[in-house]
C-alpha cells in the first residue's frame, strides 16, 4: 500500500481562504439521509438529497424548502456546481470514497463517524482534504460537548497526574438472538447495488441493512469502530495524545453470535499498549460501568494522582463534579466548544459551518480523527488474525506481519476507486 | 464448533484444518453449521498465515484455491477467494485468474488478486 499522506497528517492550523465571505449562504447536498444523516439536513439551503433508499429520500424531501434534486447516486450531487458542502450519513463502507470524491469536486465535507474502514482510506481522506484545501469535519461530536471539554480541562492541566491507563466499558454489539433470515430480492425502493457499492456482493437481507449494517465486518465492524470512534476520540483528547506517533501494540479477543448472520464479534476485549509516553488503553465489551458515575458506556482515566470518569462522549456525556467545577488556570489548557445554546450535535455542525467560512481546521478535523480511527481498525485486524500486532503510525504499517498488512486496504468492487469517479 | 478468537489458541489443530470439509459444511443448508464453518475457515487460514509458517500458509492457500475453483455455492467460493487475498502468493493469484470473468465470483477473484498484488 502506498503512503500518499505521510506528510499530510500533521496538523496545520490554517488552509487558504476560499471564495466564501462572512455573509455568504452555504448550499448543501445531503448524502445518506436515513438515521443520523437525516439530522444534518439544512431545510432552507439544500440543493440535493441522495439516498439509495427511496423512502429515506421521500421523508427527507418533506423537510426541505423548494425542490431539491433527489437521486440515489452521490456522483450527481458532486457534479452540481452550486453545492458548496456535503454531509455524508451513509453506512461506513461509503464514507471514504464519498468524502475523497467530494474533496475532488471542491466540496467541504461533514462525514459521519466512523471515519473509514481501512488505513488506506483514512490516509486518502486526509490527503484529499489537504490537497484540495477542503474542510472535513468528522461527526465525532464529543469534541463539541461541554462535559467532555470539562473532563479534558481537568486532566490536561494535570489534576490527575500522568494518565497511565484508560478503561472503556461498552455493552455488547446488538447482534444477539437467533435466526437466519432467508435472502430475498431487495425491496423496490432500494438500489441494492448502490447500497453495496465498493464492498463484495452479498445477498440482500433486511437484517443486514440500515442500523444493522454495523454487525457485518464488511460494512460496519461493530461498536468498537462505531461508538469506539466517539469513545477513543475523547480518550485521545483527554490524554493529549491526538498526535501519538510511536508504535502501538494491540491484542484483541472476541466471539460472534453463532445463531445470527452477523460476523462482527458480539463481545470484544482489546488492549492497546502505547510508548512515549507509556500508557494502556482497554476496550471492554461488555464491561462494567464505574459505580461512581453510571452510564451505558464510558471510560475511567487512571492517573498517578487521581482518576476521573467520563460517561458517553458523543452528543451525550457526563463527568464528575470535580471536573465540571474545575476552572482552568490562566494560560492553562482549555478546550473550547461552540458557545451557542444548542444541542451538542448542532454545536458540532456550527463549528464546521464556521470553519467553512474562516477556513480554519474544525474541532474534529480529519487529521485528528484519522489518528483516532487507526486504533479500532487495528483492533479488528488483531481480532481477525488472532494474534498480537504492533502498528507503526509513522509508516502506517504493522511491524513484521505481512498478512496483517494486507488488511490495511480493502480492494473495491468495480468500478469504485478512491482515485475518482 | 464455532471457534472463539482467542490469542494463542491451538494453532496446531487449526493449521491441519480440512478446508474442503469445512467448505462442504459451509455449503450445507443448516445456517448455524454453515456460519461456524465459515468462521473456522477464517480462523484456520489466518492462523496458518502467522509469521514464520510459510509451509502451512502455502498449504492453506492451495486448499482455498481448490475451494474457489470447485462447484460449491457462490458464497462459499467467494469466501475462499477473500481468504486467498490474505494468505495467497502471486502463484495463487495466477491460479484464480481464470475466475475473473466468472459471472458470479469474478469480482471476488479480482479483489483477491488486487490484494495479493498490493502486498509487499
Amino acid at each position: 500500500m502506498s503512503n500518499p499522506a505521510k506528510s499530510a497528517i500533521g496538523f496545520p492550523t490554517y488552509v487558504p481562504q476560499s471564495a466564501f465571505g462572512a455573509n455568504d449562504r452555504i448550499v448543501y447536498g445531503h448524502i445518506g439521509v436515513g438515521g443520523m444523516g437525516s439530522s444534518h439536513i439544512v431545510g432552507d439551503s439544500c440543493a440535493a438529497l441522495c439516498d439509495v433508499d427511496a423512502t429515506h429520500l421521500a421523508n427527507a424531501a418533506k423537510r426541505v424548502q423548494g425542490k431539491p434534486m433527489l437521486t440515489d447516486d452521490y456522483r450527481r450531487v458532486l457534479d452540481r456546481k452550486d453545492i458548496d458542502a456535503v454531509t455524508i450519513g451513509t453506512p461506513d463502507h461509503w464514507h471514504a470514497i464519498m468524502a475523497v470524491h467530494a474533496c475532488m469536486a471542491g466540496k467541504d465535507v461533514y462525514s459521519e463517524k466512523p471515519v473509514c474502514k481501512t488505513i488506506e482510506e483514512g490516509l486518502a481522506m486526509v490527503n484529499a482534504a489537504r490537497r484540495y484545501k477542503r474542510i472535513m469535519q468528522i461527526g465525532a461530536q464529543g469534541r463539541s460537548n461541554p462535559k467532555v471539554a470539562a473532563a479534558a480541562n481537568y486532566l490536561r492541566n494535570g489534576k490527575a497526574g500522568d494518565i497511565k491507563k484508560v478503561v472503556i466499558w461498552h455493552p455488547e454489539n446488538l447482534s444477539s438472538g437467533s435466526g437466519f433470515e432467508t435472502p430475498s430480492n431487495p425491496p423496490a425502493h432500494m438500489n441494492w447495488d448502490m447500497w453495496l457499492g465498493p464492498i463484495p456482493y452479498r445477498p440482500y437481507t433486511a437484517e443486514t441493512v440500515h442500523f444493522n449494517f454495523r454487525w457485518m465486518m464488511d460494512s460496519g465492524a461493530g461498536f468498537i469502530r462505531d461508538r469506539g470512534n466517539h469513545a477513543i476520540s475523547c480518550v485521545m483528547l483527554l490524554t493529549g495524545q491526538d498526535a501519538w506517533s510511536s508504535p502501538v501494540t494491540v491484542k484483541a479477543t472476541g466471539k460472534t453470535n453463532p445463531n445470527r448472520i452477523y460476523d462482527a464479534p458480539q463481545s470484544l476485549n482489546v488492549t492497546w499498549k502505547f510508548r512515549n509516553p507509556e500508557w494502556t488503553l482497554e476496550w471492554n465489551q461488555p464491561g462494567e460501568a464505574n459505580e461512581r458515575l453510571e452510564g451505558e458506556w464510558g471510560a475511567t482515566y487512571y492517573g498517578t494522582k487521581d482518576d476521573l470518569i467520563l460517561t458517553g462522549g458523543d452528543g451525550g456525556a457526563d463527568t464528575e463534579p470535580k471536573a465540571i467545577d474545575y476552572v482552568p488556570p490562566t494560560g492553562g489548557f482549555k478546550h473550547e466548544v461552540e458557545p451557542d445554546n444548542v444541542d451538542v450535535t448542532e454545536k458540532h455542525r456550527r463549528n464546521w459551518r464556521k470553519c467553512i467560512k474562516t477556513r480554519e481546521l474544525p474541532v474534529s478535523d480529519i487529521g485528528i480523527q484519522y489518528k483516532t480511527i487507526i486504533l479500532p481498525i487495528i483492533a479488528n485486524i488483531a481480532y481477525m488474525v488472532g494474534r498480537e500486532l504492533t502498528f507503526d503510525p509513522k509508516t502506517n504499517r504493522f511491524i513484521n506481519d505481512e498478512e496483517a498488512n494486507r488488511f490495511l486496504s480493502d480492494p473495491y468492487r468495480e468500478p469504485w476507486s478512491l482515485k475518482g469517479y | 464448533m464455532e471457534p472463539e478468537r482467542v490469542l494463542g489458541m491451538n494453532r496446531t489443530t487449526l493449521i491441519v484444518a480440512d478446508y474442503g470439509k469445512l467448505a462442504d459444511q459451509m455449503s450445507g443448508s443448516d445456517s448455524v453449521t454453515s456460519k461456524a464453518a465459515k468462521l473456522e475457515l477464517e480462523v484456520a487460514a489466518h492462523a496458518a498465515a502467522a509469521p514464520g509458517q510459510n509451509a502451512a500458509r502455502a498449504k492453506a492457500a492451495k486448499s482455498l484455491v481448490d475451494v474457489a475453483k470447485s462447484n460449491r455455492p457462490r458464497l462459499v467460493r467467494a469466501h475462499a477467494l477473500r481468504l486467498i487475498g490474505f494468505v495467497g502468493s502471486k502463484a495463487d493469484a495466477a491460479a484464480v485468474a481464470g475466475l475473473t470473468k466468472h459471472p458470479e465470483i469474478g469480482q471476488d477473484a479480482k479483489i483477491a488478486i488486487k490484494r495479493i498484488q498490493a502486498a509487499k
